[in-house]
Protein backbone atom coordinates (compact mmCIF):
# COMPACT_ATOMS: atom_id res chain seq x y z
CA UNK A 1 0.00 0.00 0.00
CA UNK A 2 2.76 2.40 0.99
CA UNK A 3 6.29 1.88 -0.25
CA UNK A 4 9.18 4.11 0.77
CA UNK A 5 12.56 3.50 -0.89
CA UNK A 6 15.80 5.26 -0.12
CA UNK A 7 14.21 8.35 1.42
CA UNK A 8 16.62 11.18 2.11
CA UNK A 9 15.82 14.53 3.63
CA UNK A 10 17.68 17.69 4.57
CA UNK A 11 17.07 20.49 7.00
CA UNK A 12 18.99 23.26 5.31
CA UNK A 13 22.41 21.77 4.72
CA UNK A 14 22.12 19.03 7.33
CA UNK A 15 21.16 15.55 6.20
CA UNK A 16 18.61 14.04 8.59
CA UNK A 17 17.41 10.97 6.73
CA UNK A 18 19.81 8.53 5.15
CA UNK A 19 18.16 6.12 2.76
CA UNK A 20 15.07 5.17 4.80
CA UNK A 21 13.03 2.33 3.34
CA UNK A 22 9.84 0.82 4.67
CA UNK A 23 6.59 -0.64 3.47
CA UNK A 24 3.07 -1.00 4.73
CA UNK A 25 0.61 -3.61 3.48
CA UNK A 26 -3.09 -2.90 3.44
CA UNK A 27 -4.76 -3.48 6.79
CA UNK A 28 -1.57 -3.48 8.84
CA UNK A 29 -0.66 -1.47 11.90
CA UNK A 30 3.01 -0.54 11.65
CA UNK A 31 5.03 1.15 14.37
CA UNK A 32 7.97 3.47 13.74
CA UNK A 33 10.07 3.59 16.87
CA UNK A 34 13.18 5.36 18.03
CA UNK A 35 14.46 7.95 20.44
CA UNK A 36 14.29 11.71 20.16
CA UNK A 37 15.89 13.04 17.03
CA UNK A 38 15.99 9.66 15.33
CA UNK A 39 14.16 11.04 12.31
CA UNK A 40 10.72 9.53 12.83
CA UNK A 41 8.79 12.78 12.45
CA UNK A 42 10.86 13.81 9.47
CA UNK A 43 10.05 10.51 7.80
CA UNK A 44 6.32 11.03 8.34
CA UNK A 45 6.46 14.63 7.16
CA UNK A 46 8.37 13.58 4.04
CA UNK A 47 5.67 11.05 3.25
CA UNK A 48 2.86 13.56 3.76
CA UNK A 49 4.64 16.16 1.64
CA UNK A 50 5.16 18.77 4.31
CA UNK A 51 8.89 18.23 4.00
CA UNK A 52 10.28 17.86 0.51
CA UNK A 53 12.42 14.74 0.11
CA UNK A 54 15.91 15.28 -1.26
CA UNK A 55 16.01 11.81 -2.80
CA UNK A 56 14.11 8.55 -2.83
CA UNK A 57 10.80 7.19 -4.01
CA UNK A 58 7.51 7.06 -2.22
CA UNK A 59 4.62 5.12 -3.68
CA UNK A 60 1.08 5.09 -2.32
CA UNK A 61 -1.41 2.67 -3.85
CA UNK A 62 1.00 2.26 -6.74
CA UNK A 63 1.31 5.96 -7.57
CA UNK A 64 4.42 8.05 -6.90
CA UNK A 65 3.71 10.78 -4.38
CA UNK A 66 7.15 12.00 -3.38
CA UNK A 67 7.02 15.25 -5.35
CA UNK A 68 3.38 16.10 -4.79
CA UNK A 69 2.17 19.03 -2.66
CA UNK A 70 0.55 18.06 0.68
CA UNK A 71 -3.04 18.72 -0.38
CA UNK A 72 -2.82 16.25 -3.25
CA UNK A 73 -1.45 13.57 -0.94
CA UNK A 74 -4.43 14.16 1.34
CA UNK A 75 -6.72 13.73 -1.68
CA UNK A 76 -5.19 10.31 -2.26
CA UNK A 77 -6.24 9.24 1.23
CA UNK A 78 -2.89 9.44 3.01
CA UNK A 79 -3.63 11.39 6.17
CA UNK A 80 -1.27 12.59 8.88
CA UNK A 81 -2.08 13.41 12.47
CA UNK A 82 0.88 15.69 13.19
CA UNK A 83 3.07 15.89 16.26
CA UNK A 84 1.58 18.21 18.82
CA UNK A 85 -1.86 17.81 17.24
CA UNK A 86 -1.92 21.23 15.52
CA UNK A 87 -5.63 21.72 16.04
CA UNK A 88 -7.27 25.15 15.87
CA UNK A 89 -7.72 26.13 19.50
CA UNK A 90 -9.76 29.26 18.78
CA UNK A 91 -12.26 27.46 16.58
CA UNK A 92 -15.04 25.24 17.91
CA UNK A 93 -14.71 21.47 18.12
CA UNK A 94 -17.27 21.17 15.35
CA UNK A 95 -15.39 23.59 13.09
CA UNK A 96 -12.19 21.63 13.64
CA UNK A 97 -13.94 18.43 12.61
CA UNK A 98 -15.73 19.92 9.63
CA UNK A 99 -12.51 21.40 8.29
CA UNK A 100 -11.07 17.91 8.49
CA UNK A 101 -13.37 17.02 5.61
CA UNK A 102 -12.00 19.82 3.44
CA UNK A 103 -10.61 17.67 0.63
CA UNK A 104 -12.74 17.00 -2.43
CA UNK A 105 -12.82 13.30 -1.63
CA UNK A 106 -13.94 13.73 1.97
CA UNK A 107 -16.35 16.63 1.59
CA UNK A 108 -19.37 14.74 0.22
CA UNK A 109 -19.08 12.28 3.12
CA UNK A 110 -18.88 14.99 5.75
CA UNK A 111 -22.13 14.27 7.57
CA UNK A 112 -21.54 10.52 7.61
CA UNK A 113 -17.94 10.99 8.82
CA UNK A 114 -19.13 13.33 11.57
CA UNK A 115 -21.63 10.75 12.81
CA UNK A 116 -18.92 8.12 12.79
CA UNK A 117 -16.36 10.12 14.78
CA UNK A 118 -19.09 11.11 17.23
CA UNK A 119 -19.77 7.42 17.84
CA UNK A 120 -16.06 6.78 18.40
CA UNK A 121 -15.57 9.85 20.58
CA UNK A 122 -18.86 10.87 22.23
CA UNK A 123 -17.16 13.67 24.15
CA UNK A 124 -16.63 15.53 20.87
CA UNK A 125 -20.36 15.50 20.22
CA UNK A 126 -21.08 16.83 23.71
CA UNK A 127 -18.60 19.67 23.34
CA UNK A 128 -19.27 20.45 19.70
CA UNK A 129 -19.79 24.17 20.23
CA UNK A 130 -16.96 24.74 22.67
CA UNK A 131 -13.60 26.19 21.69
CA UNK A 132 -11.11 23.43 21.07
CA UNK A 133 -8.55 24.92 23.42
CA UNK A 134 -10.93 24.41 26.35
CA UNK A 135 -10.66 20.63 25.99
CA UNK A 136 -8.31 18.58 28.16
CA UNK A 137 -5.10 17.17 26.70
CA UNK A 138 -6.63 13.76 26.14
CA UNK A 139 -9.75 15.22 24.54
CA UNK A 140 -7.64 17.38 22.23
CA UNK A 141 -5.82 14.23 21.18
CA UNK A 142 -9.17 12.60 20.39
CA UNK A 143 -10.08 15.70 18.40
CA UNK A 144 -6.86 15.52 16.41
CA UNK A 145 -7.43 11.86 15.58
CA UNK A 146 -11.09 12.50 14.76
CA UNK A 147 -10.12 15.34 12.46
CA UNK A 148 -7.79 12.96 10.66
CA UNK A 149 -10.64 10.46 10.31
CA UNK A 150 -12.86 13.17 8.79
CA UNK A 151 -10.44 13.21 5.86
CA UNK A 152 -11.48 9.62 5.04
CA UNK A 153 -8.03 8.06 5.31
CA UNK A 154 -7.00 4.85 3.65
CA UNK A 155 -3.76 5.11 5.60
CA UNK A 156 -3.54 7.15 8.79
CA UNK A 157 -0.13 8.22 10.07
CA UNK A 158 -0.07 9.30 13.72
CA UNK A 159 2.91 11.19 15.12
CA UNK A 160 3.25 10.56 18.86
CA UNK A 161 -0.45 10.30 19.78
CA UNK A 162 0.32 9.30 23.37
CA UNK A 163 2.58 12.27 24.12
CA UNK A 164 1.70 14.02 27.35
CA UNK A 165 -1.31 11.85 28.10
CA UNK A 166 -2.20 10.04 31.33
CA UNK A 167 -1.83 6.24 31.12
CA UNK A 168 -5.53 5.37 31.05
CA UNK A 169 -6.11 7.97 28.33
CA UNK A 170 -3.31 6.35 26.35
CA UNK A 171 -5.19 3.06 26.75
CA UNK A 172 -8.33 4.64 25.29
CA UNK A 173 -6.41 6.10 22.38
CA UNK A 174 -4.86 2.78 21.51
CA UNK A 175 -8.22 0.99 21.85
CA UNK A 176 -9.61 3.46 19.34
CA UNK A 177 -6.76 2.86 16.94
CA UNK A 178 -7.50 -0.86 16.99
CA UNK A 179 -11.17 -0.15 16.26
CA UNK A 180 -10.23 2.14 13.39
CA UNK A 181 -7.96 -0.50 11.97
CA UNK A 182 -10.78 -3.04 12.15
CA UNK A 183 -12.82 -0.73 9.92
CA UNK A 184 -10.18 -1.13 7.24
CA UNK A 185 -7.86 1.82 7.83
CA UNK A 186 -4.15 1.01 7.79
CA UNK A 187 -2.09 2.73 10.45
CA UNK A 188 1.49 3.98 10.70
CA UNK A 189 2.23 4.82 14.30
CA UNK A 190 5.21 6.90 15.36
CA UNK A 191 5.70 6.41 19.07
CA UNK A 192 8.12 6.82 21.90
CA UNK A 193 5.87 4.65 24.05
CA UNK A 194 7.45 1.45 22.79
CA UNK A 195 5.56 -0.84 25.14
CA UNK A 196 2.15 0.13 23.84
CA UNK A 197 3.15 0.55 20.25
CA UNK A 198 4.48 -3.00 20.05
CA UNK A 199 1.33 -4.30 21.70
CA UNK A 200 -0.96 -3.08 18.93
CA UNK A 201 1.38 -3.11 15.93
CA UNK A 202 1.84 -6.05 13.56
CA UNK A 203 5.35 -5.03 12.58
CA UNK A 204 7.77 -2.32 13.62
CA UNK A 205 10.75 -0.41 12.32
CA UNK A 206 13.33 1.06 14.66
CA UNK A 207 15.17 4.23 13.68
CA UNK A 208 18.40 5.72 14.93
CA UNK A 209 20.24 8.77 13.60
CA UNK A 210 18.18 8.97 10.45
CA UNK A 211 18.44 5.30 9.52
CA UNK A 212 16.38 2.17 10.01
CA UNK A 213 18.39 -0.14 12.25
CA UNK A 214 15.92 -2.94 13.02
CA UNK A 215 12.70 -4.21 11.62
CA UNK A 216 10.49 -7.17 12.31
CA UNK A 217 7.29 -8.56 13.73
CA UNK A 218 6.41 -6.90 17.02
CA UNK A 219 6.42 -10.16 18.95
CA UNK A 220 9.99 -10.81 17.86
CA UNK A 221 11.08 -7.28 18.78
CA UNK A 222 9.42 -7.38 22.15
CA UNK A 223 11.23 -10.57 22.95
CA UNK A 224 14.59 -9.29 21.72
CA UNK A 225 17.02 -8.46 24.51
CA UNK A 226 18.58 -5.66 22.51
CA UNK A 227 15.33 -3.77 22.16
CA UNK A 228 14.34 -4.38 25.71
CA UNK A 229 17.61 -2.97 26.94
CA UNK A 230 17.65 0.03 24.64
CA UNK A 231 14.04 1.13 24.88
CA UNK A 232 12.33 -0.57 27.76
CA UNK A 233 15.14 -0.06 30.22
CA UNK A 234 15.21 -3.72 31.20
CA UNK B 1 -22.94 69.35 21.18
CA UNK B 2 -23.87 68.82 17.60
CA UNK B 3 -20.34 69.73 16.59
CA UNK B 4 -19.04 66.85 18.67
CA UNK B 5 -21.69 64.57 17.22
CA UNK B 6 -20.68 65.48 13.71
CA UNK B 7 -17.06 64.88 14.60
CA UNK B 8 -17.88 61.44 15.94
CA UNK B 9 -19.92 60.52 12.90
CA UNK B 10 -17.15 61.76 10.66
CA UNK B 11 -14.70 59.72 12.69
CA UNK B 12 -16.99 56.73 12.29
CA UNK B 13 -16.77 56.98 8.52
CA UNK B 14 -13.06 57.63 8.61
CA UNK B 15 -12.54 54.70 10.98
CA UNK B 16 -14.54 52.39 8.75
CA UNK B 17 -12.44 53.49 5.77
CA UNK B 18 -9.26 52.86 7.72
CA UNK B 19 -10.55 49.42 8.64
CA UNK B 20 -11.47 48.55 5.06
CA UNK B 21 -8.05 49.59 3.84
CA UNK B 22 -6.22 47.86 6.68
CA UNK B 23 -7.97 44.49 6.48
CA UNK B 24 -5.97 43.42 3.44
CA UNK B 25 -2.73 44.17 5.24
CA UNK B 26 -3.85 42.15 8.26
CA UNK B 27 -4.99 39.19 6.17
CA UNK B 28 -1.85 39.02 4.07
CA UNK B 29 0.29 39.06 7.18
CA UNK B 30 -1.91 36.56 8.94
CA UNK B 31 -2.11 34.03 6.12
CA UNK B 32 1.18 34.55 4.32
CA UNK B 33 3.43 36.23 6.88
CA UNK B 34 4.00 38.91 4.25
CA UNK B 35 4.27 42.50 5.48
CA UNK B 36 3.18 44.39 2.39
CA UNK B 37 4.51 47.93 2.70
CA UNK B 38 3.21 48.78 -0.76
CA UNK B 39 -0.34 48.22 0.46
CA UNK B 40 -1.21 51.93 0.65
CA UNK B 41 0.06 52.43 -2.88
CA UNK B 42 -2.62 50.10 -4.16
CA UNK B 43 -5.15 52.37 -2.52
CA UNK B 44 -3.63 55.24 -4.46
CA UNK B 45 -3.69 53.23 -7.70
CA UNK B 46 -7.27 52.19 -7.06
CA UNK B 47 -8.26 55.81 -6.59
CA UNK B 48 -6.44 56.72 -9.78
CA UNK B 49 -8.21 54.07 -11.84
CA UNK B 50 -11.50 55.10 -10.25
CA UNK B 51 -10.85 58.68 -11.26
CA UNK B 52 -10.10 57.63 -14.83
CA UNK B 53 -13.25 55.51 -14.90
CA UNK B 54 -15.26 58.50 -13.74
CA UNK B 55 -13.75 60.91 -16.22
CA UNK B 56 -13.59 58.69 -19.28
CA UNK B 57 -16.42 56.23 -18.69
CA UNK B 58 -18.73 58.32 -16.55
CA UNK B 59 -18.98 55.63 -13.88
CA UNK B 60 -20.15 56.73 -10.44
CA UNK B 61 -17.81 55.87 -7.56
CA UNK B 62 -19.81 52.87 -6.36
CA UNK B 63 -19.72 51.13 -9.72
CA UNK B 64 -16.14 52.21 -10.23
CA UNK B 65 -15.19 50.71 -6.85
CA UNK B 66 -16.57 47.34 -7.92
CA UNK B 67 -14.68 47.56 -11.22
CA UNK B 68 -11.48 48.60 -9.47
CA UNK B 69 -11.95 45.78 -6.98
CA UNK B 70 -12.08 43.25 -9.80
CA UNK B 71 -9.05 44.68 -11.62
CA UNK B 72 -6.93 44.99 -8.53
CA UNK B 73 -7.79 41.44 -7.45
CA UNK B 74 -6.09 40.22 -10.61
CA UNK B 75 -3.32 42.78 -10.27
CA UNK B 76 -2.71 41.65 -6.68
CA UNK B 77 -2.37 38.04 -7.74
CA UNK B 78 -0.01 39.01 -10.56
CA UNK B 79 2.01 41.14 -8.15
CA UNK B 80 2.33 38.23 -5.75
CA UNK B 81 3.33 35.81 -8.49
CA UNK B 82 5.90 38.22 -9.85
CA UNK B 83 7.61 39.30 -6.67
CA UNK B 84 6.50 37.36 -3.64
CA UNK B 85 6.01 33.71 -4.57
CA UNK B 86 9.67 32.86 -4.39
CA UNK B 87 9.73 33.85 -0.74
CA UNK B 88 7.51 30.92 0.18
CA UNK B 89 10.26 28.47 1.09
CA UNK B 90 11.84 30.57 3.81
CA UNK B 91 11.32 30.57 7.55
CA UNK B 92 8.53 32.88 8.84
CA UNK B 93 11.08 35.39 9.97
CA UNK B 94 12.87 35.20 6.64
CA UNK B 95 9.63 35.76 4.77
CA UNK B 96 8.82 38.77 6.91
CA UNK B 97 12.17 40.48 6.39
CA UNK B 98 12.35 39.69 2.70
CA UNK B 99 8.78 40.84 2.08
CA UNK B 100 9.44 44.12 3.87
CA UNK B 101 12.38 44.83 1.62
CA UNK B 102 10.72 43.77 -1.61
CA UNK B 103 7.48 45.62 -0.97
CA UNK B 104 9.23 48.75 0.27
CA UNK B 105 11.19 48.84 -2.94
CA UNK B 106 8.13 48.35 -5.08
CA UNK B 107 6.25 50.99 -3.07
CA UNK B 108 8.90 53.56 -3.93
CA UNK B 109 8.92 52.42 -7.54
CA UNK B 110 5.13 52.63 -7.84
CA UNK B 111 5.06 56.10 -6.32
CA UNK B 112 7.83 57.48 -8.51
CA UNK B 113 6.48 55.93 -11.69
CA UNK B 114 3.01 57.26 -10.97
CA UNK B 115 4.37 60.73 -10.28
CA UNK B 116 6.44 60.56 -13.43
CA UNK B 117 3.56 59.65 -15.74
CA UNK B 118 0.81 61.47 -13.95
CA UNK B 119 2.48 64.52 -12.52
CA UNK B 120 2.73 65.17 -8.81
CA UNK B 121 -0.59 66.91 -8.37
CA UNK B 122 -3.46 65.52 -6.37
CA UNK B 123 -6.74 64.60 -7.99
CA UNK B 124 -10.20 63.95 -6.73
CA UNK B 125 -13.41 62.57 -8.12
CA UNK B 126 -15.86 65.49 -8.29
CA UNK B 127 -18.98 63.48 -7.52
CA UNK B 128 -21.53 65.23 -5.39
CA UNK B 129 -24.90 64.26 -4.02
CA UNK B 130 -27.28 66.39 -2.00
CA UNK B 131 -27.07 66.77 1.76
CA UNK B 132 -29.47 65.55 4.40
CA UNK B 133 -30.42 68.00 7.11
CA UNK B 134 -31.57 66.81 10.51
CA UNK B 135 -32.06 69.47 13.18
CA UNK B 136 -28.91 71.53 12.94
CA UNK B 137 -26.71 68.64 11.77
CA UNK B 138 -25.85 68.32 8.09
CA UNK B 139 -25.08 64.92 6.56
CA UNK B 140 -23.83 64.75 3.01
CA UNK B 141 -25.70 61.89 1.37
CA UNK B 142 -22.53 60.73 -0.29
CA UNK B 143 -20.79 60.20 3.01
CA UNK B 144 -23.74 58.37 4.41
CA UNK B 145 -23.85 56.03 1.40
CA UNK B 146 -20.13 55.40 1.62
CA UNK B 147 -20.45 54.61 5.29
CA UNK B 148 -23.23 52.16 4.54
CA UNK B 149 -21.20 50.59 1.72
CA UNK B 150 -18.20 50.25 4.01
CA UNK B 151 -20.25 48.65 6.76
CA UNK B 152 -21.89 46.27 4.29
CA UNK B 153 -18.48 45.20 2.98
CA UNK B 154 -17.02 44.67 6.43
CA UNK B 155 -20.07 42.78 7.67
CA UNK B 156 -20.11 40.68 4.51
CA UNK B 157 -16.46 39.84 4.99
CA UNK B 158 -17.05 38.98 8.63
CA UNK B 159 -19.78 36.51 7.73
CA UNK B 160 -17.78 35.09 4.87
CA UNK B 161 -14.83 34.36 7.12
CA UNK B 162 -16.97 33.07 9.95
CA UNK B 163 -19.64 31.05 8.19
CA UNK B 164 -18.56 29.90 4.77
CA UNK B 165 -16.40 26.83 4.38
CA UNK B 166 -13.80 28.65 2.30
CA UNK B 167 -13.77 31.54 4.73
CA UNK B 168 -13.12 29.25 7.66
CA UNK B 169 -10.33 27.61 5.69
CA UNK B 170 -8.71 31.03 5.31
CA UNK B 171 -9.01 31.69 9.05
CA UNK B 172 -7.69 28.20 9.84
CA UNK B 173 -4.67 28.79 7.61
CA UNK B 174 -3.93 31.92 9.64
CA UNK B 175 -4.25 30.18 12.96
CA UNK B 176 -2.25 27.04 12.28
CA UNK B 177 -0.54 26.47 9.01
CA UNK B 178 0.48 22.86 9.62
CA UNK B 179 -3.07 22.00 10.67
CA UNK B 180 -4.32 23.45 7.42
CA UNK B 181 -1.81 21.39 5.43
CA UNK B 182 -2.78 18.08 7.03
CA UNK B 183 -6.48 18.46 6.22
CA UNK B 184 -5.69 19.09 2.58
CA UNK B 185 -6.18 22.84 2.33
CA UNK B 186 -4.29 24.13 -0.69
CA UNK B 187 -2.44 26.82 1.21
CA UNK B 188 -0.85 28.26 -1.89
CA UNK B 189 -4.16 28.87 -3.57
CA UNK B 190 -5.77 30.23 -0.42
CA UNK B 191 -2.81 32.52 0.14
CA UNK B 192 -3.01 33.87 -3.40
CA UNK B 193 -6.75 34.42 -3.14
CA UNK B 194 -6.41 36.18 0.22
CA UNK B 195 -3.62 38.42 -1.01
CA UNK B 196 -5.50 39.39 -4.17
CA UNK B 197 -8.63 40.01 -2.16
CA UNK B 198 -6.81 42.28 0.28
CA UNK B 199 -5.42 44.35 -2.58
CA UNK B 200 -8.87 44.50 -4.21
CA UNK B 201 -10.44 45.76 -1.01
CA UNK B 202 -7.83 48.44 -0.60
CA UNK B 203 -8.21 49.53 -4.22
CA UNK B 204 -11.96 49.91 -3.76
CA UNK B 205 -11.29 51.97 -0.64
CA UNK B 206 -9.06 54.13 -2.80
CA UNK B 207 -12.02 55.04 -4.99
CA UNK B 208 -13.91 56.17 -1.89
CA UNK B 209 -10.85 58.15 -0.82
CA UNK B 210 -10.67 59.87 -4.19
CA UNK B 211 -14.32 60.84 -3.85
CA UNK B 212 -14.23 62.06 -0.28
CA UNK B 213 -10.75 63.51 -0.13
CA UNK B 214 -8.05 63.39 -2.81
CA UNK B 215 -5.34 61.11 -4.16
CA UNK B 216 -1.73 62.03 -4.75
CA UNK B 217 1.15 59.79 -5.84
CA UNK B 218 3.17 59.88 -2.65
CA UNK B 219 0.41 59.15 -0.16
CA UNK B 220 0.98 55.39 -0.10
CA UNK B 221 3.71 54.83 2.45
CA UNK B 222 2.29 57.20 5.05
CA UNK B 223 -1.05 55.46 4.71
CA UNK B 224 0.51 52.02 5.05
CA UNK B 225 2.17 53.05 8.29
CA UNK B 226 -1.16 54.31 9.57
CA UNK B 227 -2.76 50.97 8.65
CA UNK B 228 -0.02 49.26 10.57
CA UNK B 229 -1.08 51.29 13.60
CA UNK B 230 -4.71 50.28 12.99
CA UNK B 231 -4.01 46.56 12.90
CA UNK B 232 -1.58 46.60 15.80
CA UNK B 233 -4.12 48.43 17.97
CA UNK B 234 -6.93 46.14 16.92
CA UNK B 235 -4.93 42.93 16.87
CA UNK B 236 -3.28 41.39 13.82
CA UNK B 237 -5.42 38.79 12.10
CA UNK B 238 -8.63 39.95 13.72
CA UNK B 239 -11.29 41.38 11.45
CA UNK B 240 -13.37 43.04 14.19
CA UNK B 241 -10.03 44.23 15.52
CA UNK B 242 -9.35 46.15 12.31
CA UNK B 243 -12.70 47.88 12.73
CA UNK B 244 -12.03 48.70 16.37
CA UNK B 245 -8.51 49.89 15.59
CA UNK B 246 -9.77 52.04 12.76
CA UNK B 247 -12.41 53.66 14.94
CA UNK B 248 -10.00 54.27 17.81
CA UNK B 249 -7.45 55.98 15.61
CA UNK B 250 -9.97 57.94 13.56
CA UNK B 251 -11.74 59.20 16.68
CA UNK B 252 -8.45 60.15 18.33
CA UNK B 253 -7.40 62.01 15.19
CA UNK B 254 -10.68 63.89 14.88
CA UNK B 255 -10.84 64.86 18.52
CA UNK B 256 -7.20 65.99 18.48
CA UNK B 257 -7.78 68.04 15.33
CA UNK B 258 -10.81 69.72 16.89
CA UNK B 259 -9.30 70.56 20.26
CA UNK B 260 -5.60 70.97 19.46
CA UNK B 261 -5.57 71.87 15.80
CA UNK B 262 -5.37 69.90 12.54
CA UNK B 263 -1.59 69.89 12.34
CA UNK B 264 -1.45 67.59 15.37
CA UNK B 265 -3.59 64.79 14.01
CA UNK B 266 -1.04 62.99 11.75
CA UNK B 267 1.05 62.31 14.82
CA UNK B 268 -1.82 60.75 16.74
CA UNK B 269 -1.78 57.42 14.92
CA UNK B 270 1.88 56.89 15.70
CA UNK B 271 1.54 57.96 19.31
CA UNK B 272 -1.20 55.37 19.69
CA UNK B 273 0.93 52.76 17.89
CA UNK B 274 3.81 53.30 20.29
CA UNK B 275 1.48 53.22 23.28
CA UNK B 276 -0.13 49.99 22.02
CA UNK B 277 3.23 48.30 21.54
CA UNK B 278 4.25 49.27 25.04
CA UNK B 279 1.04 48.42 26.82
CA UNK B 280 -0.70 45.67 24.83
CA UNK B 281 1.23 44.48 21.78
CA UNK B 282 -1.25 41.79 20.80
CA UNK B 283 -3.88 44.46 20.27
CA UNK B 284 -7.33 44.88 21.78
CA UNK B 285 -8.85 41.84 20.09
CA UNK B 286 -5.81 39.92 18.99
CA UNK B 287 -4.60 36.58 20.25
CA UNK B 288 -1.75 36.69 22.75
Amino acid sequence: MLEVKGLEALYGAIRVLWGVSLRIEEGEIIALLGGNGAGKSTTIKSISGIVRPAAGEIRFLGERIDRLPPHQIVEAGLIQMPEGRQIWGDLTVRDNLELGAFSARARPERARSLAWVHSLFPVLAERARMRAKSLSGGQQQMLAIARGLMSRPRLLMLDEPSLGLAPQVVDEVFETLIRINEEGISILLVEQNVEFALRIADRAYVMENGRIVREGASDALRASDEIRAAYLGL
Amino acid sequence: MSALLQILIGAGLQGALYALGAIGLSLSFGVLRIMNLSHGDFLMLGGLVGYLAFVHLGLNPFVAAALVGGCLFLAGIAYHELLLTRLAGRSPRGVLIASVMVTLGSALAIEDLTAFFWGGSSIGIPYRLRSLVWGDAVFPLLRVLLLVATLVLTTGLYFFLGKSFLGRAVVASTLNREGALVVGINIRRIALFTFGFGIALTGATGVFYATLFSIEPYMGLGLTLKYLAVIVVGGIGSLPGALVGGLVIATAESVTAYYLGPHWSPMVAFAILVAALLVRPQGLLGRA
